[in-house]
């Protein structure tokens, strides 16, 4: 009995630490765990085990994508297998630089040959977009699409050109529609349908919600089964719930939905851990606040299609906070 | 490993460096191909980053290689290639000393206690049982693990493309870490005998 109590109160607090380490732990609970960590020396140790298994499992996923002839090759241009002779460090780091470069050509070559193949295939064109990537596009009938990162769209090839439907996967996308009242556009998530009424409006699924903001014109939420319809004009948004298939309607939108297409973002005495999830959303870099005391620090300004390290340079000069970099990661830290 | 077999080891790591001494290139190769990835990923651990870990292991075999009539192994191969790696890995971390500071979190384990430790065999046996332990996780709880770990989701993401609940997903998760926990902590016991009846050998 004691030991089941035991483990129950170890899963719970598990649960903390992953949340923890995704950075999604509420502020009382991040002190609730910390006390349970200095309650027990059995706890502390739990909680490092747990950090050193998070990272042995990412070193495992590095270890099974090695792959030594690869490395074996590279190693041979350097030895040259003739006379013994030093290496020149500057050809070897372009040598990597290269490698990487032909890299990301090649993941950009599958995933064209991907939608290529589905398209032609089953009529079906695909745009997908990696985790750290984003993507504009245009459709057949001259609509312009704008993909976040982790995104999926997919529509008919074949029934585009009768009815402009386009299937939302994943993820979110921001669209600038070509109106015309004869063929109405929408997209479609699950059960609901967003039609263009002549607009530009962003789609975002998220967890169990679709958020949609409408930047120009109106749009029309239909819910399949249900008889209502929600019309959403210029500066509405919609919050869609998957589950109870309902649809709230408020006047005010996040002011940086769409951010990610065209990076202009506002914050007004906004907190830092806020700025640093819009950040993270639009740029699709990793920031970590590192020390704990800076969460409560709030930011306001603005900024116009800057990149990241600027951005955050101004906030950390405003704030006097340090920024560290590491494998491409933003770690703030207080200035001391 | 038992006496007989290390002995043995001993004189295949010797007959290896005599070729490595008449530069033989096939077996330079071999011995690459077989040392890579374990040696890749102990260097990783310490300088976190994957260039310089690529580098660290070059370094080390073209040491090797150029070096070859000149090396002084004491003991086997195999440790000497570890703490070589560890080594260069760390002189590259200190001349970049800056970024030290980040990852004083990840604990690196000094262990000068026994002479034939050898660090990346052991990481690559704990990394193998890891995996094996994830492999024999239920299948559901595979899957949200994976997603979670390898495809880098957030536990929200994941409920959303599976269609379960959160909650479930943080099940999954705490069941998965417990387990994967409890399979090491085994692994960790058998290590630490083996290490123990190593030392008796030596010691007697």
């Amino acid at each position: 009995m004691r030991d089941l109590n035991f483990n129950s109160e170890e899963s719970e607090y598990l649960e903390l630490i992953l949340e923890e380490l995704e950075g999604i732990i509420t502020a009382g609970n991040a002190i609730r765990l910390k006390e349970w960590r200095l309650l027990s020396a059995n706890n502390n140790s739990f909680y490092l085990d747990i950090l050193k298994l998070k990272d042995d499992v990412e070193l495992l996923q590095l270890y099974k994508a090695l792959k030594p002839e690869e490395s074996l090759d590279a190693l041979h241009k350097k030895i040259n297998f003739n006379p013994i002779s030093k290496p020149e460090r500057e050809t070897k780091i372009r040598n990597i630089q290269f490698g990487r470069w032909l890299g990301i050509a090649a993941s950009f070559l599958i995933i064209s040959l991907v939608a290529f193949y589905f398209g032609r295939s089953n009529d079906i064109v695909s745009f997908k977009t990696a985790a750290t990537e984003q993507q504009n596009f245009i459709l057949p009938d001259g609509t312009k699409i704008f993909l976040n990162a982790n995104t999926e769209v997919n529509y008919s090839k074949s029934n585009f050109q009768k009815s402009r439907k386009l299937e939302l996967v994943k993820g979110e996308c921001f669209l600038n529609v070509v109106h015309n009242p004869d063929e109405p556009f929408s997209i479609h998530y699950k059960d609901l349908a967003v039609t263009d009424v002549g607009t530009s409006f962003n789609v975002k699924v998220a967890h169990d919600q679709i958020d949609i903001s409408v930047n120009t014109g109106q749009v029309k939420l239909n819910i399949k089964g249900a008889e209502t319809e929600t019309i959403l004009n210029a500066g509405e948004a919609g919050y869609y719930q998957i589950v109870d298939k309902t649809v709230r309607k408020v006047k005010f939108q996040d002011p940086n939905y769409k951010a990610y297409t065209d990076r202009n973002i506002y914050f007004n005495n906004t907190s830092l851990p806020e700025v640093v999830k819009t950040l993270e959303s639009v740029y699709h870099k990793k920031i970590v606040i590192q020390s704990s005391d800076l969460k409560t620090r709030k930011f306001t300004g603005e900024f116009k299609k800057q990149k990241i390290k600027d951005v955050l340079k101004v906030i950390a000069e405003t704030l006097q906070i340090n920024i560290v970099t590491k494998n491409g990661v933003f770690y703030l830290v207080s200035a001391k | 490993m038992t006496l007989r077999e290390n002995e043995q080891k001993m004189t295949i790591d010797n007959e290896i460096l005599q070729e490595l001494s008449k530069k033989n290139q096939a077996v330079f190769d071999a011995l690459y191909k077989e040392y890579y990835k374990k040696l890749f990923v102990l260097s990783f651990k310490y300088i976190r980053n994957q260039e310089l870990a690529e580098e660290v292991v070059h370094d080390v075999f073209l040491k090797i290689w150029n070096q070859s009539d000149s090396l002084q192994i004491t003991q086997s191969l195999s440790s000497y290639l570890s703490k070589a790696v560890v080594n260069t890995s760390l002189t590259m971390l200190k001349s970049q000393k800056r970024e030290l500071e980040n990852y004083t979190r990840y604990e690196v384990e000094f262990s000068n206690d026994t002479d034939d430790h050898d660090e990346a065999e052991l990481l690559e046996k704990k990394l193998l049982k890891i995996e094996q332990a994830i492999s024999q996780l239920p299948v559901q709880c595979k899957k949200v693990f994976l997603m979670s770990k390898y495809e880098k989701l957030k536990q929200q993401e994941i409920s959303g493309r599976l269609n379960i609940s959160i909650k479930t997903v943080k099940n999954h998760l705490t069941y998965a870490f417990k387990k994967i926990r409890e399979t090491i902590g085994e692994n960790r016991i058998i290590i630490m005998a083996l290490i123990f009846i190593q030392l008796m050998h030596r010691t007697f």
